[in-house]
């Protein structure tokens, strides 16, 4: 055999295996149905595979689903609203029964649930929603607004009416972050002894939070508590204030309650964060997408439980409390 | 047996009979048959397979939805071809995407319609100008130029949103997005056109040939008296111009300009182009190769969705599939 023959067995075989292995790794939607009860399909497309805060959420919709014998079909954008977009309509090309969705963008994906919408499927938001309600069957969610004026007066209680605040805000634009920014604000407003000393924006990773609370503390030294919108943020921060020595003085609150925020708060690194159950979050959110497929579903927000993980109440809190 | 070997005894029966001329004449045309005819091919199999395993595979929404998908890529990889061809390459293309698309998006919002669109083509233009001037003229490599405007691109886009998303854009506009002709998407459509139009310029005009030429061997085509700067100029901004189209396209589609799209798309771009079987080293290669390479990977991802393989699989695949792709193209011209 010449190097050309070769070459093209190789590529054929590649691509073959590929393909098998991707056929063993997909179609687990084919599992049987229970009797009696009508196989429904629910398409769902978050919006990260690798955000841990996600992958919880994932799971516990999986599971959930499996127990109401409900199949899922899953795509995957990655933070990219062209790629979302792409997904739903993959969702709609395969007939599923309604939708699950984690939109990126609250204005970019609203041409995907009117698509959806015209083909006769349902579309659920979870954790993110879009612009225009009418469009939502449900958001199973929480109001971002409430969240942030927990952190504030949690803020408040802590430092007393005077000091200084440093914003670790998130991504500038999502909508999250806009109402969670609103919020504490208001609650700061009302003690003037309280001072924002800075208002950063930037996306949710670690090497942000770094970066920023160095930039913060090297500008503010005697700041008393650094917002982090999220706890990568919050953990990139607490590093910071640890390389500077001042653990002791700086608060850092993080919010999602990843499993490495709460073992930071544990040892006392990180001074509080929010717990949002993600895993308990996802299982809701299929029990409501349920409800809406057997049109038994009224309202539009559904509130998800949320409470705060601190120094006062971490050691009585057990794993399953956080899931 | 090497190739070297095959080629010498080639070359040596050539000496013999005419008839023995022929045959190998022959054998050797249909060996080059199918070389060109080995993607198509694998294209076909690839389709066969998806149709086999998914049942939504082969219904016209679903391939409505392959044409609507790969618009986007397809626009952007038509002018990655003419900056390939003339022995370049272009990391910006992604980011133009989304500067173009948000700061049209803003434009059309206070100023209209047609006069947002030409902004956003008149961004596209200017920074094709100056990843051209800065290549060309000065001499700079296309990597570190192009990168410098990924970044520069992507914070513009970022800063002159806010971050925020831009909507609410008229319909007048969003209607090359979502609108369709006979029941063929206008992205699609627009995507073909593109296509055609490049197309003929490469093929069929004297600034086609002269981008073969530049690409192929820059000196020699400067001795022969093209104006090299100024054609690798041009394919710059050919290539930064079909970016902000895409970008209008897409902000159509999604109803938004989005500061945030396009994210390595300028590398898929690149895939598809070199997928296809256009030499990155410049001075060959086709737009009918890049649009095989372009919905060999449109096909791929929507196969894949369909059939519900997971999102780390599925980059595997892709992965996969463009080395694989690129190995044999290496082979094949080494031969």
């Amino acid at each position: 055999m010449n190097r050309k023959k070769v070459s093209k067995v190789i590529l054929v075989s590649l691509l073959l295996i590929v393909l098998l292995a991707a056929y063993g790794c997909g179609d687990k939607a084919a599992a049987p149905a229970p009797a009696g009860d009508k196989q429904y399909t629910v398409g769902l497309s978050l919006a990260s595979a690798t955000n841990p805060f996600y992958m919880a959420m994932e799971r516990g919709i999986n599971q959930k689903a499996e127990e109401l014998g409900i199949n899922i079909r899953t795509v995957i954008a990655e933070e990219d609203v062209g790629r979302q977009v792409n997904g739903v309509e993959d969702l709609i090309v395969a007939q599923v029964d309604a939708m699950l969705i984690s939109p990126i963008s609250v204005d970019g994906l609203a041409v995907s649930y009117e698509m959806a919408n015209d083909a006769g499927i349902p579309v659920v938001s979870i954790a993110r929603s879009i612009a225009n309600p009418d469009l939502e069957a449900a958001f199973v969610g929480l109001d971002w607004y409430e969240s942030g004026a927990v952190i504030g007066r949690w803020i408040v209680d802590e430092i007393g009416e005077k000091g200084k605040v440093a914003m670790l805000a998130g991504p500038a634009g999502a909508y999250m972050v806009l109402r969670m920014t609103e919020a504490i604000k208001d609650v700061l407003a009302d003690y003037p002894g309280i001072e924002i000393v800075a208002e950063l924006y930037s996306t949710h990773t670690k090497e942000n939070g770094l970066r920023l609370a160095e930039d913060v503390l090297v500008a503010n030294p005697n700041v008393d508590v650094i917002y982090c919108n999220n706890d990568e943020l919050a953990l990139g921060a607490v590093e910071a204030v640890e390389a500077a020595g001042r653990l002791d003085r700086v608060k850092v609150t993080g919010f999602n309650a990843v499993p490495d925020a709460v073992a930071s708060v544990r040892e006392g690194r990180m001074a509080m964060t929010i717990s949002l159950r993600p895993e308990s979050w996802g299982k809701m959110a299929m029990e409501v997408v349920k409800a809406v497929l057997e049109g038994q579903h009224e309202g539009y927000l559904v509130e998800i439980d949320s409470f705060v993980v601190d120094y006062k109440n971490i050691a009585g809190l057990k794993a399953e409390d956080l899931q | 047996m090497t190739d070297s070997n095959l080629n010498s005894k080639n070359s040596q029966s050539n000496i013999g009979t005419n008839k023995d001329a022929r045959i190998i004449k022959g054998i050797k045309k249909h060996l080059q048959s199918w070389d060109q005819l080995f993607l198509p091919a694998c294209f076909i199999a690839l389709l066969l397979f998806l149709t086999f395993s998914s049942e939504f595979f082969l219904t016209w929404p679903n391939l409505r939805n392959v044409l609507l998908q790969t618009s986007i890529l397809a626009i952007v990889a038509t002018g990655m071809t003419f900056v390939i061809i003339g022995g370049g390459f272009d990391l910006s293309a992604g980011s133009v995407v989304a500067l173009s698309g948000t700061a049209a998006a803003l434009a059309i919002l206070s100023l209209g319609v047609p006069v947002g669109i030409l902004v956003g083509l008149l961004i596209g233009a200017a920074i094709g100008l100056f990843n051209g001037f800065l290549i060309s003229k000065m001499n700079l490599s296309p990597f570190i130029v192009t990168l410098g405007t990924l970044v520069t691109a992507r914070g513009f886009a970022l800063a002159v949103s806010g971050g925020h998303t831009v909507s609410n854009l008229p319909r007048t506009f969003t209607i090359i997005g979502t609108g369709n002709f006979l029941g063929i998407p206008y992205p699609a459509i627009i995507f073909i056109a593109v296509f055609v139009i490049g197309h003929i310029v490469l093929k069929y005009t004297a600034f086609g040939v002269k981008i073969f030429a530049v690409g192929g061997n820059r000196e020699a085509a400067r001795l022969s008296g093209i104006k090299v700067n100024k054609i690798i100029m041009m394919t710059f901004v050919i290539c930064s111009l079909c970016a902000s189209f895409a970008g209008l396209v897409l902000a159509g589609r999604i109803r938004a300009g989005e500061p945030t799209v396009g994210v390595f798309l300028e590398l898929y771009a690149i895939a598809a182009v070199v997928l296809g079987g256009t030499n990155l080293k410049g001075g060959q290669g086709s737009l009918a190769k890049t649009l095989l390479g372009v919905l060999f990977i449109g096909v791929l991802q929507n196969g894949l969705n369909l059939m519900n393989v997971a999102y780390y699989w599925q980059q595997v695949a892709v992965g996969v599939v463009f080395v694989s792709a690129a190995t044999v193209g290496a082979l094949r011209a080494a031969r």
